[in-house]
């Protein structure tokens, strides 16, 4: 044995190091914070659909995410490997997907606007044969659609109209009118022009049969930015009758010219909006008269027909289609919100820490009545570690 | 088994002198590195306190507070790491060449011990995957060695505080030491295929000489390709039809097959092909 003595040191420091080393990452805790919603007062149930999401950062920059539900917190690294592979690049509805209907999303992309979902079907666009840098003529729409009923599944590729003016074309949101495929998309030109465009496309016998652009995403002067977005349910795959367009123009102020002769151009924070809305029955599309309580409004969430506006103290709610205001919710005053969703009927908030010592807090709300169905405290179970930042900073829910 | 052991001794003893080298400088250098970085930080705080007239608070606000990954970015701590690792790299041709190119061709009586010709070749490739984790082992030992002086070296409102396990995690270290075993088996796995492809170019080249060459490199290309082909399909095809745990067993079997294929090769240059 002595002979050996080198061949057993090395290994017995191997495997004793990095033994020792595996079994304890995996035995201990990570040190990381337990977090849990802490119930001020309402009904827990409420908690069930709601996943909030947050970082913890220590020192410049590092850290990690961090999710947080009814059933506490879990971190990235708490994560198995598998799980990790599975999961990673996180997006919750497209695994939800992939995990409903594993046949017929293998190879699909994870653009969850690409996908539309409704109780019998589930349709999928995206243009593929597109790259940034390479010749994009070969540009075709992907397109598959899924009985659910009879589990058959429709599959065609179709070229892009005119693609060899386009540098890239991204799908924006996919509908189903009367047996019609309808994909909105943003077509970004070679020549710097930009369009939101509107390809419609006859399932059954897999062909295009329709080619618009709605409108152009170009200023016509040079001293406004405009940029158009499109507002959609806090779920994209679900179905809609109207498509929302909010168009944001900004003025551009210019400053001093820099050293190299050239003006900075720096669009202001603040501009006026416009809402256009597409009407998928009729094909017509119209911008919207907002009522001046109104104008300057942000948009908080949409749900269907109705725009939620974020008022003083209160949210506006606004149809579309008969473009009136058709109720308020009065907001309780304690909290100013941070993020705020609407979904089922109620009002989700996650407000900000209003300083160092006050945890985030959690309400929902009746949609109608405005009463708090429940309110909650962010809190970590034992205190942050010196130095560490906890925040959270997305709120969705289910 | 036997003479299998007593190869593998016999190859780690031959490089043992630099390998304690390695890892003493690794030490030396690291440990002077914690050092010399949480000084120079306090010099700094010292100075911009004195000078500004800033308080401690109003310093770590502006400047940041220091942790230890500002030592892990820093050369003091890559520096050794990358020596040691392009040590190990130029080691696994030496392994082999020095006993071509030693004082008396001692490949000549390695390839006549009455054992099988294989066992000279994994004795070679355990030596070098041992001596790698001999180091990453030598890494973890003194990282919370480094983690301590960090700490006594820095005032507590200076400083952020770490455990190792972060420390390794959100880094670029996580690429030496994973967060998992499995992945842990993989990175390895993998380092030891990488390791049996180079030593079949270098049988390649011993038994073919200048034509050896571009076969021993056409080798490490066919392997490369093999290993990479899920991820070419996906860029020739534009597409990919795999689920994540899917790939993973793609890649595990396609490592398997570029491992067998390279130990079959070897057997088969070392029996009938080597020249000596």
């Amino acid at each position: 044995m002595k002979r050996y003595w080198r061949l057993i040191a090395i290994v017995s420091v191997v495997v004793l190091t990095i033994g020792t080393f595996y079994i304890q990452s995996a035995m201990a805790a990570n040190n990381l914070p337990d977090i849990t919603i802490e119930t001020v007062n309402g009904d827990e149930d409420e908690l069930d659909s709601v996943v909030i999401n947050g970082t913890y950062t220590v020192g410049n920059g590092m850290g990690e995410f961090v999710e947080l539900n009814s059933d506490g917190s879990t971190y990235d690294s708490e994560q198995s490997f598998i799980e990790g592979l599975q999961t990673r690049p996180f997006n919750e509805r497209t695994n939800q997907l992939q995990e409903d209907y594993r046949g017929f999303m293998r190879g699909k992309g994870r653009n969850t606007a690409s996908y539309l979902e409704t109780e019998d079907t589930l349709a999928y666009t995206e243009v593929i044969n597109q790259s940034v840098s390479g010749p994009s003529s070969d540009m075709e729409f992907d397109i598959s659609v899924l009985d659910k009923e009879s589990g058959e599944t429709l599959s065609f590729t179709v070229p892009v109209p005119n693609r060899a003016m386009y540098a890239q074309v991204l799908v924006e949101d996919v509908q189903i009118m009367d047996g019609a495929l309808k994909v909105f998309t943003r077509n970004y030109s070679k020549d710097g022009g930009g369009e939101k465009h509107l390809y419609s496309f006859d399932i059954a016998n897999q062909e295009i049969n329709g080619n618009e652009s709605l409108m152009s995403t170009e200023s016509q002067d040079q001293n406004t930015s405009i940029h158009i977005s499109i507002v959609s349910n806090s779920d994209i795959t679900a179905a809609n009758q109207f498509i929302i367009f909010e168009k944001t123009k900004r003025p551009i102020t210019r400053g001093p010219e820099n050293n190299q002769g050239i003006d900075s151009e720096q669009p202001a924070d603040e501009g006026t909006q416009e809402f256009i809305v597409y009407n998928l029955e009729t094909g017509e599309q119209k911008t919207l008269d907002l009522p001046e309580t109104l104008s300057g409004k942000r948009v908080t969430d949409r749900e269907h027909s109705t725009l939620y506006f974020e008022g003083e103290g209160n949210i506006i709610h606004y149809n579309v289609e008969t473009e009136q205001v058709t109720d308020e919710t009065e907001l309780p005053v304690n909290g100013t919100a941070e993020f705020t969703r609407i979904a089922n009927g109620k009002v989700y908030m996650l407000t900000g820490p209003e300083n160092q010592n006050n945890f985030q807090r959690l309400m929902i709300l009746d949609l109608q009545s405005g009463d708090t169905l429940y309110e909650g405290e962010i809190k970590p179970e034992e205190p942050v570690e010196n130095g560490a930042l906890l925040d959270f900073n997305g709120l969705h829910i289910e | 088994m036997n003479r299998f052991a007593k190869l593998l001794n016999f190859e780690l003893s031959r490089f043992m002198k630099l390998y304690l080298v390695l890892v003493a400088m690794t030490i030396i250098v690291q440990i002077a590195g914690v050092i010399v970085k949480t000084n120079e930080y306090m010099g700094r705080a010292n100075q911009t306190i004195q000078e500004d007239g800033l308080s401690i608070a109003q310093f770590v606000e502006q400047y940041g507070a220091m942790s230890f990954l500002d030592f892990t970015r820093s050369l003091w701590f890559m520096g050794p790491i990358a020596i040691c690792a392009a040590a190990l790299i130029f080691y696994i041709f030496m392994i082999w060449y020095r006993d071509w190119f030693g004082k008396n061709t001692f490949i000549y009586r390695l390839l006549m011990l009455p054992t099988a010709r294989l066992n000279v070749y994994f004795a070679k490739a355990t030596s070098i995957v041992l001596m790698v984790l001999g180091l990453i082992s030598v890494q973890l030992i003194i990282l919370p060695l480094e983690n301590t002086i960090f700490k006594s070296m820095l005032p507590v409102n200076f400083r952020v505080d770490m455990t190792i396990d972060r420390i390794i995690d959100w880094n670029y270290l996580s690429m030496l030491i994973p967060q998992t075993f499995i992945e842990f088996v993989l990175y390895y796995g993998a380092g030891f295929m990488a390791v049996l492809i180079l030593f079949t170019a270098v049988l390649f080249e011993r038994s073919f000489k200048w034509k050896g060459i571009l076969l021993g490199i056409g080798y490490i290309a066919i392997s490369g390709i093999v290993m990479l082909s899920p991820v070419l399909s996906m860029v020739f095809l534009n597409h990919y039809y795999l689920y994540p745990l899917e790939s993973l067993g793609l890649q595990i079997v396609l490592g398997i097959i570029v491992t067998a294929m390279s130990i079959w090769l070897s057997n088969y240059l070392l029996n009938k092909k080597v020249t000596v």
